[in-house]
């Protein structure tokens, strides 16, 4: 018993390592240039996050509205009843994303220089 | 025939028990980001994993799934679900036989894989887009199977002996 509680500490230490170093890892990221939008797995376009503008998305079950502002891209409405996209608000690293599941859209930051791919994985 | 009577009353009290929980966890409000949960309802599957073992828990896992999917979430959320509920399930039932680890250990293992599960069938369904979360829903299965297996664990340690002579008389 005693070992396996031994276990347990070594266990939940190493775990929380891995938590925050996953963090440090994600937030390392630079500023992106790029807005990639996908509804249902497609790729629908890429918006440049340096233009401000609004863009209506047709997701899944209804619309969502995003908006591009100095920099960063946030949900500004969503039809869909849990609105956590709107909640999460702004995005504006590189391989930072937003997610609607309802709707099954994803807006996602692509780093300026990096390929889609290495953005996305961070 | 006995046996197998108070069997089916035990399983049918887990599945309720857990049910409760998933109506529970459905009252409160969400956090603020998707797929990050307490999943009250393990409690039961893991005290189901501990006193009758992996099938038991298997059974009361699936049909609490599938019910509360039925009556909470719509059938889009059984596919998540599912796949969490059943891969964390069998890791955990694979750790408790290596005997590495207490329950609140294979509680947070549990966690992980079952988050990590879902993050991979959103993966398939939505595309790489997803994997941003991936520290979130790491951190968020650490944490909620800490807390799960915590709990667990002291009601494991009070209800087995009730269980036991639940099935020896």
């Amino acid at each position: 018993m005693l070992k396996r509680v031994r276990g347990d500490i070594i266990l939940i230490l190493v775990l929380i390592t891995a938590s925050v170093l996953l963090f440090v890892l994600k937030d390392n990221g630079k500023d992106g240039k790029l807005l990639k939008v996908s509804v249902n797995g497609r790729e629908i376009c890429t918006l440049s996050l340096d233009e401000d503008t609004e863009y209506e998305i047709q997701g899944f079950i209804s619309k969502n509205i995003l908006i591009i502002e100095n920099g960063g891209a946030r949900m500004k409405e969503a039809g869909c009843p849990d609105k956590l996209c709107v909640k999460q608000g702004e995005i504006s690293k590189a391989g930072e994303s937003i997610i609607c599941l309802p709707n099954r859209i994803i807006v996602s930051v692509e780093g300026g220089e990096e390929s889609g791919i290495d953005a996305t994985a961070k | 025939m006995q046996q197998r009577n108070k069997k089916i009353a035990m399983y049918a009290l887990l599945v309720a028990l857990a049910f409760i929980f998933s109506y529970v966890e459905a009252m409160l409000p969400g956090l603020q980001v998707p797929g990050v949960k307490l999943g009250l309802a393990n409690i039961v599957v893991l005290m189901a994993l501990e006193t009758t073992g992996f099938a038991g828990a298997l059974i009361v896992s699936l049909v609490r799934v599938v019910l509360s999917a039925l009556i909470f979430k719509g059938m889009l959320s059984l596919i998540y679900s599912l796949a969490g509920a059943i891969i964390s399930l069998l890791v955990m039932a694979l750790l408790k036989k290596l005997k590495l680890f207490t329950i609140v250990g294979i509680s947070c293992i549990g966690g992980i894989i079952h988050n990590m599960a879902q993050l991979s069938v959103a993966c398939l369904m939505l595309g790489k887009g997803v994997i941003a979360y991936l520290p979130w829903l790491f951190a968020g299965g650490v944490l909620s199977g800490l807390f799960i297996g915590v709990i667990g664990a002291v009601i494991v340690k009070r209800v087995q002996k009730a269980y036991s002579n639940f099935y020896r008389k």
